[in-house]
């Protein structure tokens, strides 16, 4: 029997990239274009159930497409039982919206609710964030059965009070999980959670910022003889990279623009990149974003160029310099009122005004 | 500070060179090409090293200009005093600064000295190497000025000491061309079209806000309106559940009605059966059937026939009788056949066969001749005879038959017709020999008895299967309906509801059911084309978003670039007002030494531009001689100098400078250089003896 373990797709997100509106657009239509392709793909490897974890849809307010869409894609694949926890994102606006529950839609409550698929017991629990601890001692399985369970919520070693998402890993323990499919981090991570289980996070579909860089999709998972294998399925349209690019010593615009194009060689043109350069940067130094953005942008379906580097000041350099320059650089380091980042702006522009005529 | 002596191992197209220097002004007249130019580099070299660069151009980068093409150690040494002490500086460069190695030696001690670090210049005359090189160098760097020969050309980089300052003007208009990209007055600009194109993406998201309130409104007014509309379908339901039940009550009826008339039927259907039997149980024996009446019938007809028959053969039989008695007379009156002829036939062949014998040959043969002639008679008379009898013998015979035959025919007629008669006899109940019309009339009672049966039988069969059907159409109807119906159909009947009251209430619930929904449908449309708005909230706020951002980034460049004015404002009036004072009255000093006549009358602008009265008003340094100029820029580098170094005096590196000044001058200006080489030492370069 085969299952598939997604979750975080946040259909209807706002897009971050800062992709153009025409593009921010379509990229909402991919990221429903990707889930009705993993259905597709569900249908094709003959898949029984589909496991979303939590965070279907990014805010209360659900659009009329992305709805349908989903819906179309429950009720089109009636030999797929799909098995919906709500996350922290959900906010029942998908389900209080329906006129009628599909029959092979099942759905969680705040407490545990188990449901037999094949040899498996599929649990779950909608979590709100509030003691984790009596959840997790709640949670009664069968020894004798395959026990997949169902959650939403940042796994870590220890919970920690001041952050409400995070639940810890050590009161879920010896209670004859074999599978823990968890939702809310965005990138794919499995480890072990006994002797008996492994807990893992599938990771969103497909990226939306570049703080979802790297691969992104879906785990497959398989039970038989009484057993859970697992794999990572890389399924996103388009992935995320930010790139660091070393800019350290570079001094002309060519130089630095050449260094960027060695760097994101390899990646795919349909991908959306990050390039931050990096690295200390004499104030002199020709640094053009926009130039290199130019050079590149038709190269990607979205390139972002980001100065991140830090300039190379040397105050005692300025110590004897007299001149208007010299002044004005010590006049500004000697400032008090100005942060270390308005220091470095403030010189490189005063600096390049003074040499550029 | 005083720079004693150098070495230099290799720097440029200096070789193992080595030069002693004296107090005061040490003139150096070389002819051009000799390497006075990299000799002042090797100088600024060893107190500022080579500078950090990644300039490409060998004109630019010193490192790449000096390095020796023929290999061997790049750099050298120098001999200084700085204050009370002595020290020896060595430098030795590589491809990369820091390859670059720095040693300070206590010429006294001989022993390494951390008096001053690799930053020796810099510690030593409190300049960097840019004032160093602009104040204390003229190198012949550029070919044009170097060609002019003009103190002025040269002297015009003093006014590099203020550095940017000539370029103050134009970097401030730079910044506030930039800031006027940003922001114009009267609120235009980029941050304020932003910000527009940011108040209208809010207003469109605040209209979709509130549209979105009122979706919510609408999704509010859906969620209350359900359980009105299910309780309007509730009642719905329920009516017309009321309706089916009165329907149901009177099909009920219906049906017992017609179960209770089917009921009805068949008891009567029954009652009539019985009738029908009574009266076929009148005949106790049946009465026979057509057939078999026919059948008599045909028999009283066949008797008849028979006993006719009979009568006829019994006169046959007579007759045969009769002819076989004549037969049987007249047989026995036919002769018996003789035997004479054959006797005598006999006797004549044995004697004549005797007389044969004994040899009556003649009589033997008459006698054999008698005796065949006798033997033929006999025969042929035998066999006529014998024909005859046999003949009448055959014709008895055949009448004997016949007479048997007629007797047998008419014993068969006897029997047949005993046979029929008694048939008929027994069938009629009448005794033998019961005349023939008697018979027939009664077999018409039996014929007529018969069809009366007939009929009732007819009649009660009839009445059997009507009651059958009738039974069995009542049992079918009864099986067709359902328990509870059959269970009604025993109870007694209930009064039945009004149905039109029932009808009319229905249509009241569903008109109102109607209503809800289609208040719903237009609630549902409403929330379709609200969604289908703010759907665009998403995307608005994304806007607002990328706008936000935009705007925070002009407003936050706007500000950078305010406060690098600022900044740059600043240090340029404290760089201004620094120096500016001291200059002047160090410029008038100079002026005064070096043009005792006072014909110029020069000022200096807060860049550091030196300008010239004339007429009542300032003039440039161009509008000028050569000569005056290059006078004013000397006095202006002096100045500069008494300004720059008002500690530590550097060493001064003249090249050629006086050659525009007229002879008066020069002298002046040489009496002045060797006045001053009693605070500083200086190194005048020229191609002529002065």
């Amino acid at each position: 029997m085969k299952l598939i373990h997604c979750g975080d797709l946040h259909l209807d997100s706002k897009m971050e990239t800062g992709l153009s509106a025409e593009k921010a657009r379509e990229r909402r239509l991919e990221l429903l274009r990707t889930f009705t392709r993993m259905l597709e793909q569900a249908e094709a490897d003959k898949v029984e159930a589909i496991l979303i974890c939590g965070d279907l849809f990014d805010a209360e307010h659900v659009s009329a497409r992305a709805r349908n869409c989903v819906l179309d894609g429950i009720v089109q694949h009636p030999g797929i039982t799909f098995y919906y926890l709500q996350g922290n994102h959900d906010q029942s606006s998908f389900l209080s919206g329906l006129e009628e529950i599909p029959d092979n839609l099942r759905t969680f409550g705040r407490e545990w609710t188990s449901y037999e698929q094949g040899e498996a017991v599929i649990t779950g629990a909608e979590w709100s964030g509030a003691d984790a601890d009596t959840l997790a001692g709640q949670l009664s399985l069968p020894e004798d059965r395959v026990n997949l369970v169902m959650f939403h919520g940042m796994a870590a070693e220890y919970a920690d009070k001041d952050r409400s998402e995070i639940f810890s890993l050590r009161n879920w323990r010896g209670k004859q999980i074999d599978y823990l499919a968890l939702g809310h981090i965005h990138s794919f991570r499995q480890e072990r959670l006994d002797d008996r289980g492994v807990w893992c996070y599938c990771g969103c579909l497909e990226g939306r910022g570049f703080d979802e860089c790297g691969p992104k999709g879906y785990v497959e998972l398989e039970v038989k003889a009484g057993k859970v294998s697992s794999r990572f399925v890389p399924f996103a349209w388009r992935c995320l990279h930010e790139v660091p690019v070393d800019v350290t010593d570079l001094l002309t615009a060519e130089e630095i623009r050449r260094r960027v194009q060695e760097e994101v060689q390899g990646i795919p043109s349909k991908d959306m990149v990050k390039i931050c350069l990096t690295g200390k940067s004499a104030l002199e130094a020709e640094k053009d974003p926009a130039w290199i953005q130019k050079w590149l942008e038709e190269d990607y379906y979205l390139l972002k160029v980001r100065d991140e580097t830090t300039g190379v000041i040397h105050p005692e350099e300025y110590q004897y310099d007299v001149s208007l320059k010299g002044e004005f650089v010590r006049l500004v380091l000697g400032s008090e009122e100005l942060s270390e980042e308005q220091k470095e702006e403030i010189l490189r522009r005063g600096i390049h005004a003074l040499e550029e005529v | 500070m005083q720079i004693l002596r150098l070495h230099i191992e290799n720097f440029g197209r200096l070789h193992d060179f080595d030069m002693e220097f004296q107090e005061g002004l040490q003139v150096l007249c070389q002819e051009n090409g000799w390497g006075k130019s990299t000799l002042a580099a090797f100088i600024k070299a060893m107190f500022y090293g080579l500078p950090q660069t990644a300039r490409r151009s060998l004109k630019e980068n010193e490192r790449k200009r000096y390095r020796p093409w023929q290999g061997g150690a790049f750099g050298g040494s120098m001999e200084f005093r700085a204050g009370r002490d002595t020290y020896r500086v060595e430098r030795f460069f590589g491809a990369k600064d820091r390859e670059d190695t720095f040693a300070l030696y206590d010429c006294l001690t001989g022993l390494k000295s951390g008096a001053y670090s690799s930053g020796l210049g810099e510690e030593l005359f409190h300049v960097d190497r840019g004032a160093y090189e602009r104040s204390c160098f003229f190198m012949q760097q550029d070919l044009e000025l170097s060609a002019s020969g003009s103190l002025n050309a040269r002297l015009s980089r003093v006014e590099e000491d203020a550095g940017d300052m000539r370029n103050y003007e134009k970097a401030v208009a730079s910044l506030e061309e930039k800031m006027k990209y940003y922001r114009k007055t009267g609120n235009r600009g980029e941050i304020a079209r932003l910000q527009e194109e940011k108040g209208a993406v809010r207003e469109e998201l605040r209209t979709c806000q509130e549209l979105e309130e009122e979706l919510r409104d609408w999704q509010g007014r859906l969620e209350e309106r359900k359980p009105l509309l299910k309780k309007a379908e509730a009642e719905v339901k329920r009516a017309e559940q009321t309706i089916q039940q009165a329907q149901e009550l009177r099909q009920t009826a219906a049906k017992k009605e017609q179960h209770d008339l089917l009921k009805s039927q068949a008891e009567e259907r029954q009652e009539e059966l019985q009738r029908a039997a009574a009266s076929l149980a009148e005949y106790a024996d049946t009465p026979p059937g057509e057939e078999k009446l026919d059948r008599y019938r045909e028999r009283i007809y066949e008797l008849r026939t028979l006993k006719q028959k009979e009568k006829e053969a019994v006169e046959a039989a007579n007759i045969a009788r009769n002819h076989l008695g004549s037969l049987v007379d007249a047989r026995d009156d036919l002769k018996a056949p003789g035997i004479l002829p054959g006797v005598a036939a006999g006797i004549l062949l044995i004697t004549g066969i005797f007389c044969l014998i004994r040899g009556f040959l003649l009589p033997g043969v008459l006698f054999l001749g008698l005796g065949a002639g006798a033997l033929t008679y006999g025969v042929i008379t035998g066999r006529r005879d014998r024909e005859k009898r046999e003949a009448l013998d055959q014709r008895v015979k055949e009448s004997e038959e016949e007479a048997r035959r007629a007797q047998s025919a008419l014993r068969e007629l006897q029997k047949k017709r005993d046979a029929t008669e008694k048939k008929v006899c027994e069938f009629l109940g009448v005794p033998k020999h019961t005349e023939f019309q008697e018979l027939e009339r009664l077999w018409k009672m039996k014929r007529k008895e018969s069809q009366d049966f007939k009929e009732r039988k007819q009649a009660y069969e009839d009445r059997r299967k009507e009651a059958a059907k009738s039974r069995e159409r009542w049992f079918a109807y009864r099986e067709s309906l359902t328990k509870e119906e059959q269970k009604r159909l025993a109870s007694p009947g209930e009064p039945l509801p009004e149905l039109s009251g029932l009808r009319k209430a229905l249509e009241e619930k569903r008109a109102r059911r109607e209503r809800f929904w289609k208040e719903e449908r237009e609630i549902r449309y409403r929330i379709g084309s609200l969604q289908e708005k703010t759907d665009r909230i998403l995307e608005l706020r994304e806007r607002e978003a990328a706008l936000s951002v935009k705007i925070d980034e002009a407003v936050r460049e706007h500000g950078l670039l305010e406060q690098t004015l600022h900044y740059l404002r600043t240090a340029k009036e404290q760089f201004s007002t620094r120096y500016l004072g001291e200059l002047k009255d160090r410029l008038e000093y100079y002026l005064a030494e070096l043009e005792p006549e006072r014909k110029l009358r020069p000022l200096l602008d807060v860049s550091l531009q030196v300008k010239v009265q004339e007429a009542g008003a300032f003039r440039t340094l161009e509008t000028q001689s050569a000569g005056q100029q290059d006078l004013l820029r000397f006095a202006q580098r002096l100045a500069v100098l008494d300004v720059l170094y008002p500690e530590e005096q550097p060493f001064l590196i003249l090249d050629d400078p006086f050659v525009n000044l007229d002879a008066g001058r020069q002298r002046r200006a040489m009496e002045q250089l060797e006045q001053l080489a009693g605070r500083r030492q200086m190194l005048l370069l020229t191609c002529r003896e002065l």
